[in-house]
């Protein structure tokens, strides 16, 4: 009996791995549209400054531009004429442009409303969201140093003209002292698991949703199977259909273990992903396998043809990636997105994985593990027996 | 060897076996013999288990298939309508596939595999993978699947269907190398001429029944002892004019724009059709003239050719 499932399961195993579209599909594209999305969101493990170009002169503007500078966020450049500043963002020369006013101190000081222009790159995403938070953050510094200021000289009560020199110079002293505009030091440490960076989610991310891609390929390998009539010569023979079901399954569960598996040595290498702990890593890793032949067996069970199998697959797919985090982090779905995200294996995958890269011992992953068994075992339940009726048929 | 019993399959409400009966000598080549849609590849379908028959029995060397369903398994080589065979695999690949399912390994497997090849003339091309092959060249290695584990009774479902004549020669003769080897085979098709050729026995199945059986002489005996003549005709003639045709005739069929007319001496009756035909003012597209066959077996019980 094992015999006969390992000589159906051999063949299958074989077979994809001789297929050089599986190859293309299931390796080379997640590692390349890792590095794609990964570098498209600024995922590097260093930041990359922008160049930020910057209309304004005096100190406050001196100050600004060395904030960024020293942040290394930025390349700062400035900018004369004000007219420019959109022009520069337009044509790709500057990721931001900031149009400080003129005479900015006096108006400063006096309190007079302050207008500063941000010209923003819609395509900079974070990292010009960060700037942008930069510039509002060295404002508020500003603001404070003002309101500072102020209480001094109300505090300020001279007795002579000298004494009123003497405690001007005093206060100019002291603000000049204490009153440095201060970088913010913006560094980056890797620790692993959700922390260490885009590359290491999407890693992940991509990893769980070809896998399940795969698997559904898998299965429309089943349908074709049935149209081309090799089914029904092995059920002629001593294999009976629980016993192809079973190797058929088996067969899905390894590919996808191999699939992962290489994906994620891969993806060490290139990218310097931590996956974690081997031992915390291979359970989840042979579940999300298991869930994703499960998920292989709902399709096959619910397509009729292979058109219809590669349609359903695809949409599916998207659409629990979308949901689960494979698109995008769960933590930027609204709420109800993420409560839906319970039903996709991705989201149980990818915080399990998470997970794992961080602690071997965090009981979720157990949690994880056993959600995705049970979708594993629902859906080959489920395909095994639509399949069977099919076969009878 | 093979006894096929009141055999029933329903498919919801649809009959695709209809009280089968028919019995298979050892060592004989049966033939069953029907149109595309008349029940042959269902009643493989049962005696290959691969499906179960809603009522009748079928025993195989004794042994019942739904009982004993994995002792006949290993009885029975299976030859399907389709090539059952995987493209990506090469063709001594695809032996050893088939062959491991039947519990054959190591060096008898490989020995095995190779005498098939040689068997079907494909061992040079052993190691080809089998999507490159002609449709003859599949058909040789499907045999081929089903001959690996040396099964006492093979069944060949329409080998022949869709392959040039030279492949569709090697297959016939293949076929009669392995009955002369002592193999039994049920073999169905659509091709008189090959049921003609290959056949000890033949059974005619129609809309799931059989209508008749019997060796091919007992078949002729059947036509009679007249002969057709088909005629193709432009426009369907009248209801009058083909009760003068049967005046001439001994028996006239109508499908269409088509007759056959039976005649005992078709040479000598043509002329007096012609001129009959000439009268109605009917023009004769194509005209045949054929010596009893299973064919005109076919069309006098059925009204209808094989191939319609």
């Amino acid at each position: 009996m094992i015999n006969l499932i390992l000589t159906v399961t051999w063949r299958d195993v074989v077979a994809q791995l001789r297929s050089r579209s599986f190859m293309v599909f299931t390796l080379l594209l997640p590692i390349v549209l890792t590095l794609i999305i990964g570098n498209a969101i600024g995922g590097t493990t260093d930041f990359k400054p922008l160049p930020v170009a910057v209309v304004g002169t005096g100190e406050i503007a001196n100050g600004l531009k060395k904030l960024l500078a020293d942040t290394k966020t930025a390349v700062v450049f400035t900018l004369a004429d004000a007219s420019q500043a959109e022009t520069m963002v337009r044509i790709g020369k500057a990721t931001m442009s900031i149009v400080l006013p003129e005479r900015l101190e006096i108006k400063f000081l006096r309190n007079d409303p302050l207008n500063i222009e941000v010209y923003l790159d819609p395509t900079s995403h974070q990292r010009g969201e960060l700037i942008k938070q930069l510039v509002q953050g060295y404002m508020q510094q500003l603001e404070a140093a003002r309101a500072a200021l102020l209480g001094s000289v109300q505090a300020i009560a001279p007795a002579t003209a000298a004494d009123l020199q003497n405690t001007l110079l005093a206060v100019r002293t002291k603000i000049e002292k204490q009153y440095q505009i201060a970088a913010v030091n913006l560094e980056q440490k890797e620790a692993g698991g959700r922390s260490q960076g885009i590359f290491a989610y999407y890693a992940v991310a991509f990893g769980v949703m070809f896998t399940l891609l795969s698997a559904t390929n898998g299965a429309g390998g089943v349908i074709d199977e049935l149209e081309r009539g090799t089914i029904h010569r092995l059920l002629a023979s001593p294999l009976t259909p629980t016993l192809l079901l079973v190797s058929k399954f088996i067969a899905l569960w390894i590919l996808g273990v191999w699939q992962l598996g290489v994906f994620a040595v891969f993806s060490s290498i290139i990218y310097g992903v931590s996956w974690g702990s081997p031992l915390a890593v291979l359970p989840v890793l042979l579940a999300t396998a298991a869930a994703a032949a499960g998920f292989g067996g709902i399709i096959l069970g619910i397509s009729r043809s292979r058109e219809q199998l590669n349609t359903l697959s695809l949409v599916f797919v998207l659409v629990m990636s979308l949901l689960g985090g494979s698109m995008w982090p769960l933590e930027t779905l609204p709420a109800a997105a993420q409560m839906l995200s319970k039903l996709t294996y991705n989201r149980w995958s990818i915080e399990a994985f998470q997970l794992a890269a961080v602690s071997s011992s965090d009981p979720q992953i157990l949690i994880a593990i056993a959600v995705l068994s049970a979708m594993a075992i629902v859906g080959v339940c489920f395909g095994s027996m639509q399949l069977a009726r099919r076969m009878a048929r | 060897m093979l006894i096929v019993e009141h055999l029933q399959k329903r498919y919801g409400s649809f009959t695709a076996v209809h009280d089968v009966s028919f019995h298979v000598q050892a060592g004989e080549v049966y033939g069953l013999l029907g149109p595309n849609g008349a029940g042959k590849s269902s009643t493989i379908r049962v005696l290959s288990c691969l499906a179960k028959p809603d009522s009748g029995s079928v025993r195989i060397n004794g042994m019942d298939i739904v009982r004993e369903q994995g002792k006949v398994k290993r009885t029975i080589g299976i030859v399907p309508q389709d090539f059952a065979l995987y493209d990506d695999f090469s063709a001594r690949e695809n032996l050893i596939f088939f062959g491991r399912l039947y519990g054959i390994s190591g060096r008898e497997l490989k020995i095995r595999a190779d005498e098939l090849l040689e068997a079907v003339g494909l061992l040079e091309r052993g190691n080809e993978a089998v999507g490159t092959f002609s449709g003859g060249m599949k058909r040789r290695i499907n045999i081929a699947a089903g001959l690996m584990h040396k099964p006492k009774m093979l069944y060949l479902d329409e080998p022949t269907v869709g392959i040039d004549p030279q492949s569709r020669r090697n297959i016939l003769d293949l076929v009669k190398t392995l009955n002369a080897g002592g193999l039994t085979v049920l073999y169905t098709t659509h091709y008189m001429e090959e049921a003609e050729e290959l056949c000890h026995r033949i059974g005619v199945i129609d809309q799931g029944k059989i209508i008749a059986e019997g060796t091919l002489s007992e078949m002729r005996s059947m036509a009679g002892e007249t002969a057709p003549i088909r005629l193709e005709l432009r426009d369907n003639l009248s209801k009058p004019q083909l009760e003068q045709l049967r005046t001439i005739a001994e028996e006239v069929i109508t499908q269409d724009k088509t007759i056959t007319l039976f005649t005992r001496d078709p040479k000598t009756a043509l002329s007096g059709i012609l001129q009959m035909l000439a009268d109605f003012g009917a023009h004769v597209h194509h005209l045949e003239l054929d010596e009893p066959d299973l064919e005109t077996v076919f069309l006098k019980l059925t009204g209808r050719r094989l191939r319609d």
